[in-house]
């Protein structure tokens, strides 16, 4: 750039607005570079971090956050997060490469490129916020219970309050759901969040909530008697208190606890609840095969609260007819496994296998694993099915064939161009011979 | 280019204020789910120790709160007579550590690691094609002496001993404690293999049903 031009722009820089500069950094190329090269460098951390924190602790920290901090050289610094960096990408492509771009029916090669990846970032945002992953556990059919039908799924690694409502029968009624996205986040010491609902005629106050209190085994080594808790000074509640165990690697391995506290409702007021709790309960987290939730009554209804992995409801219901396996030779060790369910209200029938998932209502169901672990022939075998829905599910690959298809376009004109200049300048040649 | 920078430091500062939680007084729930048709029913009406299943260890017999540590060495026989001396020098240093599970130990430079499953809390391999294991295993309960020595035994092929001869072992000292060490040869079957391996030789110790306290 001359120094002429260089002068030019800064004058033209200095008349505009402060809207219009902003404008400018948002759809300029500086923005992009930096952007970009945040991206690389969090790839490169957040990959690097798998192996001290492991996948999940890894992926909250640098690729689901806004903001972190990373020691470069023994020093700390305040780094954004994947998820901004993603979100200003999308908004320095959107008014760079679309709004601001020239656009023309000679160049709408490099537009569509640029909307293809738009379209894959829209559906990173979509699958990050509305995808609901979870297991479904069916055992083998014995025709003495209902364990090889289900229509619930529920997450390895994200954890949930349910509060329940129950019939005359004591059956539940209705489930209300602190989900994990309530639930999570940090929890300082000394921290409570009370969670409330119109439906629901109290409060619950959490308080003292601890990601693990589960060594690797699955053992309570958080659990505290009395005596131990008291000299900790850690809250006791019915004769336990907890306190924080290093998180576990994989995150399933991870068991929370925490103290709630329940309030009624005055009656007639909707924010206004009764000064002293009436039930207080210590939970530990559950499984979801045989619930035990904290129970207690408020007026005549009964109720229940249940720390919980998060459960999902699907809007249909399966059943194990055969759970297949085959053992590499002179080992307990599976080579191949697979399912054959039946959905159960239309009764179509589906072979579930490694790469042969089953599709239907938009949840994907995939052969995951099965067990239990070390199980004897006679052992009742159950199969484990990871359940995905992902309303972008196929977001990403539409995005590609846009983006294959805009460069496509892009270097089929180029070339076009290439021949016709070439052509023109071999004419010219030939005339002027 | 100074200002583009000031103007990036600005925003990020504001979607980081804007990301802040401002501290509710309360938090709105806002999910539900109808309950599942198949789902087992819950257990209403429970205490604590029931919830969690702590009843189950706190009434019940001794035996359930014992565990049993092992730690054994299995693979062709020359191959395990030219290691027992790096299995003496891990058992050795084999000790109740801080960590989760809480054990230390360290590895013999000429083992490799592999993977530790839930029963096995350290896990070793070694030796041409890597035929030679040593694993050192903690069990709840566990079952006693005798029924584990005969549980090895039935791994290499031999016939059942006596409680006499169980007794008879030589003592060796083992983490916090003395165990039994075990040597024997044979055709060695693992747990789920449909063939035996001859000419193989196992070393190891057991120390049974040891005595330990409930929750903390």
């Amino acid at each position: 750039m001359s120094d002429t031009q260089s002068e030019n722009d800064m004058v033209r820089d200095k008349g505009k607005s402060l809207l219009a500069k902003v404008y400018d950094f948002f759809s300029g190329y500086l923005l992009a570079v930096i952007l970009l090269t945040f991206l690389l460098a969090l790839t490169y951390f957040g990959t690097m971090a798998q192996v001290e924190l492991g996948l999940y602790e890894a992926s909250e920290k640098y690729f689901e956050s806004f903001f972190l901090t990373e020691k470069i050289l023994g020093v700390p610094v305040l780094l954004p997060g994947v998820y901004l960096v993603s979100a200003l990408l999308f908004l320095n492509l959107l008014l760079g490469a679309i709004v601001r771009a020239r656009k023309s029916w000679r160049r709408p090669g490099m537009l569509i490129a640029h909307g293809g990846i738009l379209y894959i970032l829209l559906a990173g945002f979509v699958a990050f916020h509305y995808t609901k992953e979870g297991n479904m556990l069916l055992y083998e059919p014995n025709g003495s219970d209902k364990r090889h039908q289900s229509d619930e799924i529920y997450n390895l690694t994200n954890w949930s309050i349910e509060i329940i409502k129950y019939n005359s029968d004591g059956k539940p009624e209705f489930i209300h759901v602190i989900g994990s996205d309530q639930l999570g986040g940090a929890w300082k010491e000394g921290a409570t969040r009370t969670y409330v609902n119109g439906d629901i005629p109290f409060k619950v106050k959490v308080s003292g909530y601890l990601r693990n209190i589960a060594n690797g085994k699955g053992q309570l080594a958080g659990l505290l008697s009395e005596k131990r808790a008291k000299a900790k000074g850690v809250r006791v509640l019915e004769g336990y208190g907890v306190e924080a165990v290093p998180t576990n690697k994989n995150m399933e391995f991870n068991l929370p606890a925490a103290y709630i506290d329940i309030y009624s409702r005055v009656k007639g007021a909707q924010n206004k609840f009764d000064s002293e709790s009436s039930s207080s309960a210590l939970l530990i987290g559950s499984g979801p095969l045989s619930p035990r939730p904290f129970t207690f009554e408020i007026g005549d209804d009964r109720w229940s609260v249940d720390l919980t992995r998060q459960r999902y409801t699907l809007p249909f219901a399966i059943e194990l007819e055969k759970f297949q396996k085959e053992d590499h030779p002179g080992t307990m060790r599976a080579r191949e496994y697979s399912s054959d369910v039946i959905k159960i209200d239309t009764g179509r029938k589906v072979h579930i296998s490694m790469n042969k998932p089953m599709r239907d209502a938009g949840f994907t169901l995939y052969q995951a694993s099965w067990g239990p672990e070390g199980a004897r022939p006679s052992d009742r075998l159950y199969t484990s099915l990871a359940v995905s829905y992902n309303p972008a599910d196929q977001w990403p690959k539409y995005g590609t064939y846009v983006i294959a298809i805009g460069m496509t376009i892009h270097f089929v004109q180029k070339l076009f161009s290439y021949l016709k200049r070439s052509n023109r300048s071999r004419r010219r040649e030939e005339d002027s011979q | 280019m100074l200002n583009r920078i000031h103007s990036l430091v600005l925003i990020l500062g504001l979607l980081g204020f804007v990301s802040c939680d401002g501290g509710k007084e309360f938090v709105e729930i806002k999910d539900s789910r109808e309950p599942g048709r198949f789902s087992p029913d819950p257990e209403l009406g429970l205490s604590f120790k029931d919830r969690v299943g702590i009843t189950s260890v706190a009434n019940s017999s001794p035996e359930s709160s014992k565990v049993s540590f092992f730690v054994k060495m299995v693979g062709p026989k020359t191959l395990i007579d030219g290691e027992s001396a790096r299995f003496d020098a891990f058992c050795k240093t084999l000790k109740v550590g801080k960590g989760n599970p809480p054990f230390e130990w360290t590895k013999p430079d000429e083992w490799n690691d592999v993977e530790g499953t839930a029963m096995r809390i350290a896990n070793f391999n070694f030796g041409p094609d890597k035929k030679g294991e040593c694993y050192f295993t903690v069990l709840p309960g566990g079952g006693q002496l005798l029924a584990n020595l005969n549980r090895w035994r039935t791994q290499m092929g031999l016939p059942d001993a006596t409680l006499q001869e169980a007794e008879a072992l030589p003592s060796r000292q083992f983490l916090f404690g003395e165990g039994k060490y075990v040597e024997i040869e044979g055709s060695f079957k693992g747990f789920g293999a449909s063939e035996a391996k001859g000419g193989y030789k196992m070393i190891g110790i057991i120390m049974p049903e040891l005595q330990i306290g409930g929750p903390k």
